[in-house]
């Protein structure tokens, strides 16, 4: 990302601040980012250090020097940092509960999620719902348990219709090819409820995003 | 061939080291290591008048930080969220002393470690069923939000109050324990608690106040301290494993070191994160490494008794 970037966007990288896990403090690594002089905050953190590391960005008055920007929502994010340090941030994302105005399945899903827990769901319960259902259809077009037999049927590439639209296992390094959804933070005023924190502004098709299948060094291993 | 993206230049690790990230550094490593010292300072007083190492002191912080939040939710007031978490963690600390602790002092070390981190596992899972794994905030109040500049960096105006709460809180804590009566007893009963009850004075009721204000210590760090940080069940896990260090580092037992410690601990954190952030938690159990090789009784502390 950041060779793409300092090619096409003039991109340079001021500090890059690889933190402890579960940190209890971000300060002194915030003090680093606020002295850098950079105009952008990128943060990649994970669960409760994501939530952590945004609302001690905004004690140290740094997301109001600097734009924050989410590459990968961590879910309940909107509720945990709440939409005052949410609004105007773009952010990469699985799924959205306002996905439902684009796909019917989606719908679907959201209704009944909500029915059942009284709240809307996130990425995670996306996730883990189109997870299983393409598994049950592997299983089926197999005919059988057989975990060989069902990573075949994977591989074979089926497209299926999901929560996100068309999605296909790739055979060379099983990675499941979907969409990825960007959306921006919505004002607090613009919500329509206590759950809209985030505009979906686009739904980016998932072929151009991946990696190339070598590009890790991916090596399958034979089947049993 | 692609490029660790996790590798750092030469010219990174310089490029953060300036005087005014030097000097930002310095000061966050007290602010944050006074705050350390005042959550560490519980630990030692327990260790050093029971004998009890208490692995439930995480759960204490945490446990403050929600008493302080439910007392905030209740009243707005975040005076009244001081004061309640407060008396909230005396009491949860002298009950947990009068059931559970007292019974574990002439037991085996091995023991009172697996009984109290049970106690913590407890408390944080009670914590979770009843709040849920969800953060919650408590907002700081309304004349210290915001931040203070301060000519060479710009610091949140809350985070210069809790340095200033938890120095004065230490400070009361060490009138208490060496200028007052009760604090005379503590530090006898330490000595020889045999001598003490033959005096007639009674020590368990002195025991049961130590394990209520240690775990105090630690309570009122989670509230002062909850608006920095956001509320979850497990964030004494971390703030316990430091606390631990501090104290090694400090002396087990000795109530300076803590200070000391957490100061140290606190520089460590800063100054190492200026270099390398990735290292700032490595560095800090190195130098504990270190200390326990050449001083194995911490800094402040005094050789072993028996």
């Amino acid at each position: 990302m950041e060779d793409y970037l300092r090619k096409n966007a003039d991109w340079t990288t001021a500090t890059n601040q690889v933190t402890p896990l579960g940190a209890a403090d971000y300060s002194s690594y915030l003090l680093n980012v606020g002295n850098s002089g950079a105009d952008v905050l990128i943060n990649v953190n994970w669960g409760h250090d994501a939530v952590l590391s945004i609302q001690q960005a905004n004690q140290f008055g740094i997301l109001a020097k600097q734009k924050l920007v989410i590459p990968f929502e961590v879910p309940f994010l909107g509720r945990e940092v709440g939409p005052e340090l949410t609004k105007g941030v773009y952010a990469a994302t699985d799924f959205s509960w306002t996905l439902e105005d684009r796909f019917p399945l989606a719908k679907m899903f959201v209704e009944a999620f909500q029915t059942k827990y009284n709240y809307r769901p996130q990425w995670g319960a996306e996730n883990a719902y189109m997870q299983f259902a393409l598994w049950a259809d592997a299983v089926e077009r197999a005919g059988t348990f057989y975990p060989p037999a069902v990573i075949k049927a994977y591989e074979a590439g089926n497209h299926n219709d999901s929560l996100v639209g068309d999605v296909y296992f790739r055979a060379a390094d099983h990675q499941l090819v979907r969409p990825v959804i960007i959306m921006r933070g919505k004002e607090p005023g613009d919500m329509k409820n206590p759950e809209d924190f985030w505009e979906v502004l686009e739904v980016v098709p998932g072929e151009r995003l991946m990696q190339a299948p070598d590009a890790f060094g991916c090596n399958l291993g034979p089947y049993t | 061939m692609p490029t660790d993206p996790e590798a750092v230049s030469i010219d990174e690790i310089f490029s953060m080291i300036t005087w005014p990230n030097f000097v930002s550094q310095f000061f966050n490593g007290l602010a944050s290591g006074a705050l350390l010292a005042l959550i560490s300072s519980g630990l030692t007083i327990i260790y050093g008048t029971l004998g009890v190492l208490s692995l439930a002191h995480g759960a204490m912080f945490m446990l403050g930080g929600y008493a302080g939040y439910v007392a905030f939710q209740a009243t707005g007031s975040f005076i009244v969220a001081v004061t309640g978490g407060t008396l909230c963690l005396v009491a949860v600390g002298s009950i947990i002393e009068f059931i559970i602790i007292r019974r574990f002092y002439n037991r085996p070390p091995e023991d009172q470690l697996l009984v109290t981190f049970g106690i913590g596992i407890v408390i944080v899972e009670l914590v979770r069923a009843v709040f849920g794994s969800l953060s919650f905030t408590v907002p700081p109040p309304a004349w210290a939000s915001g931040t203070t500049p301060m000519g060479f960096l710009i610091y949140p105006t809350y985070r210069l109050v809790v340095t200033g709460i938890a120095a004065a809180a230490l400070a009361v804590l060490y009138l208490v324990l060496y200028r007052t009566r009760i604090g005379m007893i503590v530090r006898a009963g330490i000595e020889d608690s045999t001598t003490v009850r033959m005096l007639g004075i009674n020590v368990d009721r002195v025991f049961m106040l130590v394990f209520g204000i240690g775990a105090m210590a630690a309570g009122f760090a989670g509230i002062v301290n909850a608006p920095v940080v956001s509320l979850t069940p497990d964030m004494g896990d971390a703030i316990l494993v430091q606390t631990f260090v501090v104290v090694v580092i400090g002396g087990v037992g000795s109530f300076p070191g803590a200070i000391l410690g957490g100061l140290i601990a606190g520089e460590i954190l800063s100054l190492t994160s200026m270099v390398d952030p990735a290292y700032s938690e490595v560095m800090l159990f190195v130098v504990m490494t270190l200390v326990l090789l050449l001083r194995p009784q911490g800094l402040l502390g005094l050789p072993s008794r028996d």
